[in-house]
């Protein structure tokens, strides 16, 4: 046994350079592998402070039905106690008052969030989440960072508080600047805290709350982070427990286990992209290590003869070759695991870094239940590995394998007559079982919607899609190789013919080398081009959601002066508004705008906007997609009746088959008492379809549709003509393409039209949305941003979003994911180079006599050195462009169906780069392999060589 | 031609061979290396394999070796039957009842000379203990107990050889096949180890056959046999 273990030893010891590379390989591998299930680990075990980051410490919020965030509804906080007595869910719950107010000192003034709480209660069910906590006495007030730092605040100062509605002011003491809340969303910036009876007098609200924040009994039966599925369920259920004991009028959100599930759809196919990377490193690892130990089986192919011949048996040379294989994963893994456990430390500090000016932590959760499966998982890999290996030590008769002549003369065996055949067989399995899971999967996949199980489907495909094109590839490699070597070979002299034989000649071994290279820059050019895509996407996506420069969501209807005074900003180019309904005013009123066609066969809910003339102008037009029309009738619509004639129209005027295009339908429908409707021209209005809405009407550019906007029992119908169809309007989330998603889909109105067919809408029914253009630049952009939310109303300052703002947020998410792509494809890239150095130092102790004979026969030392490097280089050139065009090819399928999937118009480009560099590197890795097996070899003299 | 029965196998015979065939496939073309060999081989003797190159002495030794398999004939090595023997079985037979030695020593490389003649040992079970102390006297048995912590590359061509030699040895085997075992050394060396073989057979009554070129190694041994084109052309004691 000592003797085996010495001769295992020492094997792996006469080759240093291959042993390195098989250790280094594992080690890579097992490393990186390691420390991203450790990472996702940490990161889910500390999900539930993670999403209070965002969400709240509070396990759920109480709020009246019909209020908004900076308008709620009050509500008595003694009927939800006793309604919530009895439910075995809640622990406890504690007021909330919210609302604007005026903070300021004799110096400044400004208009700030005042949100009022109970800080001991708040505390004793530590749901507050202040950072740092106030004690909030009587007199005394906290506020935000951002509020102290333009009233010019210390703690101790005295800060009026003034009340918007009253008018009544208190002088408050300040006790704490506060970094951090949870109580609010983390848009809010400018905020004040005081104590319950501090905000009743400031809002004047002295008897009624606005919220009721609580918290879960035993908080660890709902939140699991093995399974945030289940614990969203649980979360779920426990809040319908609560809403049903509450009863009509009363709004109850879960905002942690909506975070949760934000959280999951977003760690899902990450998680699924791991395991496809993880099954890929681990197989190209795998062929590594499969190379390794053929070199070494191979060479030492006389030592085992010998062995037999002394008595050994097939199994303890089997025994040995794997023995030789565990050692090899052994010494990999051990400090693989331990390495991915330090990167996983070393990655979860610089996140929890990142995370802490946010005010996160991540605890490193290093289960034993990893370490043990990284463990396994790179020794069953060793010796899995190493098995076909073993199987071929044993395989040739002991005097050929005692005589390197003789077997090279040994034709290989043609397989039995009805014999399987394995290569066959495997892959029919493996596409069998791919095509099977995907087959059953699929339907549960998409009637479910969970992006988990769909990022499963897409990446099986893919794998399917990814398996189809390397076989398709391994057919054709041959004519690449020809191609190729008639395109560099000239570099080579008359070594070149030589290089070309013997590629033809190893074919086999080949294979499993171009496998190894096919998969790993496929993988990398697949990566690459989908990191481009999600860097342009991320910015195609700020600016379709944005629309403009600057997006601003007004809280409610908009004053009639806000659009000038919008407009008056320095760095300000032009201003659009854009009114649209609430589906539900806050008194309960439902609006519903139907559209159908002119005989009602097919009617749909939408939403429609009204856009002014000017909206052209700031819109970033390049995002449109327009499936009908183009940018003129956008322009032509959005001037639609900007100066209304003086009279109503003659008839005589309209065209005959637009005779009856405006229509009053409504019974009950009151004529406008004040502000009399603009006239329109006497043509028919136009509107623009969301592409969706246009297939599900069957509709056409210049074809005439129904509107017809409900509210209670009134209703106005009037008929439009169809000006455009767009796939896509920056600004304007609900223009979609697919029909399913016709619901709720947008229509753009003129402004005029928009008002003829609201005139009955209340006010409250409004909703404003503006659109801003800046001057150029990046800079001019972000201050007209910060003018605007330091100058005007708190219910304008929320709703402020700069592209430029928003797209500096992707790029820093951008980078980490290219930081995170990166190691994955450098490790991709290492393990195939080393393979391939592996397989190239087969062929040359294959070759060792050929080599010797080749240089008795008078072959220069560089020539043969060209002969090696010819082969590796025309082999990994060949590998790269068609590893290459499969990587292109499954990331070009990749995003035509992303963009049909999310429906944002995304442009795959060619990431040039990486393929060129990816190129280089196979170069210098063909480079390499020729060099490292060769190095000795070429130097010996010719008698020494064929000596052996 | 008359078959061997069980009642004519004598406990006596190291080897029994009864109308070895053997041909090898070159290509399409079938060779014909050993075309009907009759050759027996008592316990105690040193037998001289001689003949021209490829007239099937290697062939011959490969087959009473167990390393190949005849393709026509029957073989008896220490009395057992080789036709039917799993590849285990066989295996058990070269530990135990065989020693090989090759031309070109084939000693591991990796492993010391004492590790070396440990193998036969550790293939089959002994203890440590047992297996370093049986090595080591049979290292010192071929003169070399002082080289038994060198490995190959440390040791001349003759040292090499004897280390071959006592390998051999390691399990006492029935008999003892040498391939040119002199072919790689110088003449002095070559006489040294012919001296040690003889000693061996004289003395420890070790079974030999040798296949060699050498016309002084085969005056050293007690019969000559003579093969050409895969038969055996003569079968002569030594005076």
């Amino acid at each position: 046994m000592k003797a085996s273990v010495h001769y295992v030893v020492r094997n792996l010891g006469r080759r240093r350079t291959r042993t390195v590379l098989g250790i280094g390989g594992i080690f890579l591998t097992i490393s990186l592998l390691t420390a991203i299930q450790i990472g996702l680990e940490s990161v889910s075990g500390s999900y539930t402070d993670l999403a209070a980051l965002q969400a709240g410490k509070a396990d759920i919020v109480v709020t009246a039905e019909g209020g908004s965030l900076l308008k709620p509804e009050p509500f008595a906080e003694a009927d939800v106690r006793r309604k919530l007595e009895g439910n075995a869910h809640v622990r406890g719950v504690a007021p909330r008052l919210v609302g604007v107010v005026q903070a300021g000192t004799s110096a400044a003034s400004h208009y700030a969030v005042l949100i009022g709480v109970d800080p001991a209660r708040e505390r004793e069910l530590d749901i507050s989440g202040l950072v740092p906590e106030p004690m909030l006495r009587a007199g005394t007030c906290a506020v935000s960072r951002t509020l102290a730092r333009k009233l010019q605040l210390r703690t101790g100062s005295e800060v009026e508080m003034k009340s918007t509605t009253t008018g009544e002011t208190l002088t408050l003491r300040l006790e704490a600047i506060l970094d951090r809340q949870l109580l609010l969303p983390q848009e809010v910036k400018d905020y004040a805290v005081v104590n319950e009876s501090a905000a009743r007098t400031l809002l004047d609200e002295p008897a009624m709350i606005h919220a009721l924040a609580g918290a879960l009994r035993d908080p660890a039966r709902y939140y699991d982070a093995r399974d945030l599925n289940a614990s969203v369920r649980q979360l779920k259920q426990a809040g319908q427990a609560i809403a049903g004991d509450l009863g009509v009028g009363y709004d109850v959100r879960l905002p942690k286990a909506a975070a949760i599930a934000t959280f999951q759809y977003f760690t899902s196919p990450i998680r699924a992209f791991f395991g496809v990377f993880a099954v890929l490193a681990l197989f190209i690892t795998a062929l590594l290590i499969y190379s390794i130990v053929s070199v070494a089986v191979e060479e030492r192919i006389r030592e085992y003869a010998i062995l037999r011949t002394l008595g050994g048996k097939r199994r303890d040379i089997i025994r040995l070759v794997l023995g030789e294989s565990l050692l090899l994963g052994l010494a990999g893994v051990v400090p693989g695991v331990l390495a991915g456990v330090v990167l996983a430390k070393v990655g979860v500090k610089v996140v929890e870094r990142v995370m802490r000016a946010e005010g996160g932590v991540i605890a490193l959760q290093v289960s034993p239940g990893t370490l043990w499966l990284a463990l396994a998982a790179g020794l069953v890999l060793a010796l899995g590995s190493a098995l076909l290996p073993a199987l071929q030590a044993v395989r040739w008769r002991i005097v050929d394998a005692l005589d390197p002549f003789r077997r090279g003369q040994i034709a290989a065996s043609a397989p039995a007559e009805g014999a399987f055949s394995r290569p066959l067989l495997v892959i029919g399995i493996a596409l069998s079982t791919l095509s099977v899971v995907v087959f059953f999967v699929l339907p549960t996949a998409f009637l479910s919607g969970n992006p988990s199980l769909i990022g499963t489907i897409v990446l099986c495909l893919l794998l399917t899609i990814l398996l189809g094109f390397t076989l398709v590839a391994l057919g054709a490699l041959p004519w690449v190789e020809r191609f190729m070597m008639a395109a560099v070979g000239g570099f080579f002299g008359p070594a070149a013919e030589l290089a070309a034989r013997n590629l033809t000649r190893h074919r086999r071994r080949n294979t499993t080398t171009a496998v190894m290279f096919i998969l790993s820059i496929s993988w990398v050019i697949f990566i690459a081009s989908l990191a481009a895509l999600f860097s342009r996407t991320s910015m195609a996506m700020v600016e379709h959601f944005n629309g403009a420069d600057i997006r601003i969501q007004a809280d409610g209807s908009s004053s009639a002066t806000i659009r000038d005074d919008l407009a008056k900003v320095e760095g300000a180019k032009a201003v659009s508004e854009v009114k649209y309904l609430r589906s539900r005013t806050q008194s309960g009123v439902a609006y519903d705008v139907v559209i159908s066609d002119l005989v009602g066969l097919k009617q749909l809910w939408v939403v429609p906007f009204g856009v002014d003339a000017a909206l052209p102008g700031v819109l970033y037009l390049d995002r449109i997609q327009y499936d009908e029309g183009g940018p003129d009738d956008l322009a032509r619509l959005a001037a639609f009746g900007r100066e209304p004639a003086s009279a109503p129209a003659p008839a005589k005027a309209i065209p005959a088959e637009d005779r009856s295009a405006v229509v009053m339908e409504s019974a009950t429908y009151a004529a406008p008492v004040a502000a009399p409707p603009p006239v329109l021209a006497d043509e028919i209005a136009p509107l623009i379809l969301s592409l969706s809405v246009a297939r599900f009407l069957e509709v056409q550019r210049g074809d005439l549709v129904r509107l017809s906007f409900r509210m209670g029992s009134t209703r106005k119908d009037r008929r439009f003509r169809v000006a455009a169809v767009c796939g896509a309007v920056p600004g304007f989330e609900n223009f979609r393409g697919r029909v399913a998603h016709a619901v709720g889909s947008g229509v753009l109105l003129s402004a005029a039209s928009f008002q003829a067919m609201t005139e009955a809408a209340p006010a409250e029914a409004m909703q404003s949305r503006f659109f801003l253009k800046t001057a150029a630049g990046d800079e001019a952009q972000r201050e007209v941003a910060q003018k605007i939310r330091d100058g005007f109303d708190i219910r304008y300052r929320l709703g402020v979003r700069s592209t430029e703002e928003r797209k500096s947020e992707a790029r820093k998410l951008y980078w980490a994911t290219q930081v995170l792509f990166g190691l994955l494809l450098v490790v991709a890239i290492v393990i195939a180079v080393f393979a391939l150095i592996a397989s190239m130092a087969t062929a040359v102790i294959e070759r060792r006599w050929e080599v010797g004979v080749l240089k008795a026969l008078g072959l220069r030392r560089g020539q043969l050195f060209r002969m090696f490097l010819g082969e590796a280089v025309v082999l990994t050139l060949s590998a790269g462009v068609v590893g290459g065009a499969i990587g292109f090819t499954l990331a070009y399928l990749f995003v035509l169906q992303a963009a049909a999937l999310i429906e944002v118009p995304v442009v795959f480009t060619m990431p040039y780069v990486t393929f060129f560099v990816t190129f280089g590197v196979s170069l210098l890795a063909g480079a390499l392999a020729a060099h490292l097996p060769t190095r000795r070899l070429l130097h010996l003299p010719a008698a020494e060589i064929l000596r052996g | 031609m008359a078959t061997l029965s069980d009642a004519e196998i004598a406990p006596e015979m190291a080897v029994q061979a009864e109308n070895l065939h053997k041909s090898y496939l070159m290509g399409a073309t079938a060779i014909g290396a050993l075309r009907g060999v009759d050759l027996t081989v008592r316990r105690g003797e040193f037998v001289a394999l001689m003949g021209p190159s490829g007239c099937g002495k290697t062939t011959l030794l490969n087959l009473i070796g167990a390393t190949d398999l005849p393709s026509r004939g029957r073989l008896r090595v220490d009395g057992i039957d080789l036709a039917g023997l799993t590849d285990d079985q066989l295996a058990d037979l070269r530990r135990d009842r065989l020693g090989i030695v090759f031309q070109f020593y084939n000693l591991i490389p990796t492993l010391t000379a004492r590790e070396n003649v440990e193998l036969p040992l550790q293939f089959k079970g002994t203890p440590p203990a047992e297996r370093q102390r049986r090595a080591l006297a049979l290292l010192d048995r071929v003169g070399l107990k002082d080289r038994a912590e060198h490995k190959p590359a440390e040791l001349s061509g003759g040292e090499q050889q004897r280390v071959s030699i006592a390998r051999a040895l390691a399990n006492q085997p029935a008999l003892v096949l040498l391939d040119e075992p002199t072919g790689d050394l110088d003449s002095a060396t070559g006489r040294e180890i012919i001296a040690l073989l003889r000693d061996l057979n004289t003395r420890e009554r070790v079974t030999l056959v040798i296949a060699t070129h050498d016309a002084s190694i085969a005056e050293q041994s007690s019969r000559i046999v003579r093969l050409r084109d895969g038969r055996i052309e003569s079968d002569t004691p030594t005076t």
